[in-house]
């Protein structure tokens, strides 16, 4: 991965880690914590952290990205913005 | 009074527009047809004559294309007459919406014109005997069984369930979350009314069974494990927003009839509104739903500028303005008199409507669950996390450099 597409997932993860934390109400999570099992977050939160990146990434998020799988951690989101070209 | 200076006039034009057609559609009729537990087939079919099933539904499929703040001003116009008549347009609305955001294009086709002229009615078939506000406790179950489905449960409590033509049901397949589309025809569905609920009693509340009910395989709406995730809140998300509107009519016709009632009535050697008690009660009222039209239009229009805590204050604005109703509806009784406490009064018909409406789409203590944390979280923000994470705007700007 060169530089500033390193730089750019980097700069995806600080906001995302920024809404969740505006959401949980702390900051102090890891990046590979599971937002769901820790309790940070509830399930239904799941469909805002899906607008979230569809409209802070413009990417949009097709059906078969639809899994708590790609939502559960900022490590997660960042993978699937990843896969998304970001 | 206040927050409608927040409206363009074209959107005050609409506004009337929209209450002078709940006048003249429903002003006669909604009490009798609570009544008699059931809305007219003239009344459904004039609402979707001008387009009102599916008013959000892009105009390529023969839909309104409007956004929530004109869709809200429809529920405001129409609750102020006939909840029961906005709880139909919710779930119709409901169930397009759904179809919209996470249905295939032959879906669309298939559905979305029909729905959008109400030649096809729907229902949003979730709740089950046992499972109500926590949904992951539903029971139905959908069987894979090659180029088709068997589902197999029981839903009730269904707004229109006894009437609709096609609906959107919730249940699980091997294990997980999954959204079908049933039509009433299919093979092993058979619907039953609830009569005698306190309120929506015109809205042909349903008991939906699937008795080895058969459907194309083709009818999975999105995909099998997203139901609960996504296409329940998303559907729910509409509905509140539907709620709030409904509850805000409602709002207004009881200031309307107590307005009258205390500026008209004589006691005590002088009108009613001289009396101090009287007065309290009128200003409360006035007050919180000058709050709760603010609130309402705020929420459309957060929505309407795609911003992310549109959820949030959806739930804001049903949590708000049902329990303002309910609290109102109650006091406009007290005003009103014996004349509030007969059934042919709408206000006895609203408290039962009240009342539901702090219970459906979510019940007002699942909203408390929800929005607690969220304004804990918000304000403990301000204090200190705000030193924990950089700020969110910051990020945000950030990210709008990169994309």
């Amino acid at each position: 991965m060169d530089d500033t597409r390193q730089m750019d997932i980097e700069a995806a993860k600080s906001g995302i880690r920024a809404y969740v934390s505006q959401h949980a109400g702390r900051g102090d999570f890891c990046d590979d914590l599971n937002l769901f099992d820790a309790g940070l977050v509830n399930s239904l939160f799941v469909i805002e952290l899906m607008t979230f990146i569809e409209k802070s990434f413009c990417v949009k998020i097709e059906m078969n990205d639809l899994d708590m799988e790609n939502f559960e951690s900022v490590n997660a989101m960042a993978a699937l913005l990843r896969k998304k070209g970001i | 009074m206040l927050a409608a200076e927040m409206l363009s006039a074209e959107e005050s034009d609409l506004r009337c527009k929209l209450q002078g057609f709940a006048s003249d559609v429903l002003a006669n009729g909604a009490q009798s047809w609570d009544i008699a537990q059931a809305l007219p087939v003239e009344a459904l079919q004039r609402c979707g004559a001008v387009g009102y099933f599916g008013a959000m539904l892009p105009k390529k499929f023969g839909g309104l294309g409007w956004g929530a703040l004109e869709y809200g001003l429809l529920n405001e116009a129409i609750g102020a007459h006939s909840v029961s008549l906005t709880g139909v347009i919710n779930v119709q609305n409901m169930v397009a919406q759904s179809i919209l955001k996470w249905g295939n294009i032959d879906q669309q086709d298939e559905w979305l014109p029909r729905l959008a002229s109400g030649e096809l009615l729907s229902a949003f078939a979730l709740t089950e005997p046992g499972a109500g506000s926590d949904i992951e406790a539903i029971s139905t179950t959908i069987v894979d069984d090659g180029d088709h489905l068997v589902i197999e449960g029981l839903k009730t409590w269904i707004t229109f369930g006894d009437r609709a033509g096609l609906f959107l049901v919730i249940g699980k397949l091997a294990g997980k979350s999954t959204a079908v589309l049933v039509e009433r025809h299919a093979a092993g569905l058979e619907t039953t009314p609830h009569s005698n609920m306190i309120g929506f009693r015109a809205s042909h509340l349903g008991q939906v069974r699937f008795d080895q009910c058969r459907i194309p395989k083709s009818h999975i709406l999105g995909r099998p494990g997203i139901a609960f995730p996504f296409v329940v809140p998303y559907a729910l998300d509409l509905g509140r927003l539907n709620i709030a509107f409904a509850a805000l009519g409602m709002l207004r016709t009881c200031l309307e009839m107590c307005g009258e009632h205390v500026l008209g009535r004589e006691t005590f050697g002088g009108r009613l509104i001289s009396h101090a008690t009287i007065s309290a009660l009128l200003a409360d009222m006035g007050v919180d739903f000058s709050a709760c039209e603010a609130v309402c239009i705020g929420c459309a229009n957060v929505r309407d500028k795609g911003a992310l805590n549109a959820m949030d204050a959806t739930m804001i604005a049903k949590y708000f303005v049902t329990r303002a109703a309910s609290k109102h509806v109650q006091n406009a009784i007290q005003i009103m008199g014996a004349q509030g406490c007969h059934e042919g009064s709408p206000l006895a018909r609203f408290m039962g409507d009240a009342k539901t409406m702090e219970i459906i789409e979510g019940s007002n203590q699942i909203h408390q669950m929800i929005l607690g944390p969220r304004f804990a979280a918000l304000h403990r923000k301000k204090r200190s996390v705000a030193s924990q994470a950089n700020s969110l705007n910051d990020e945000l700007d950030t990210i709008a450099s990169l994309s």
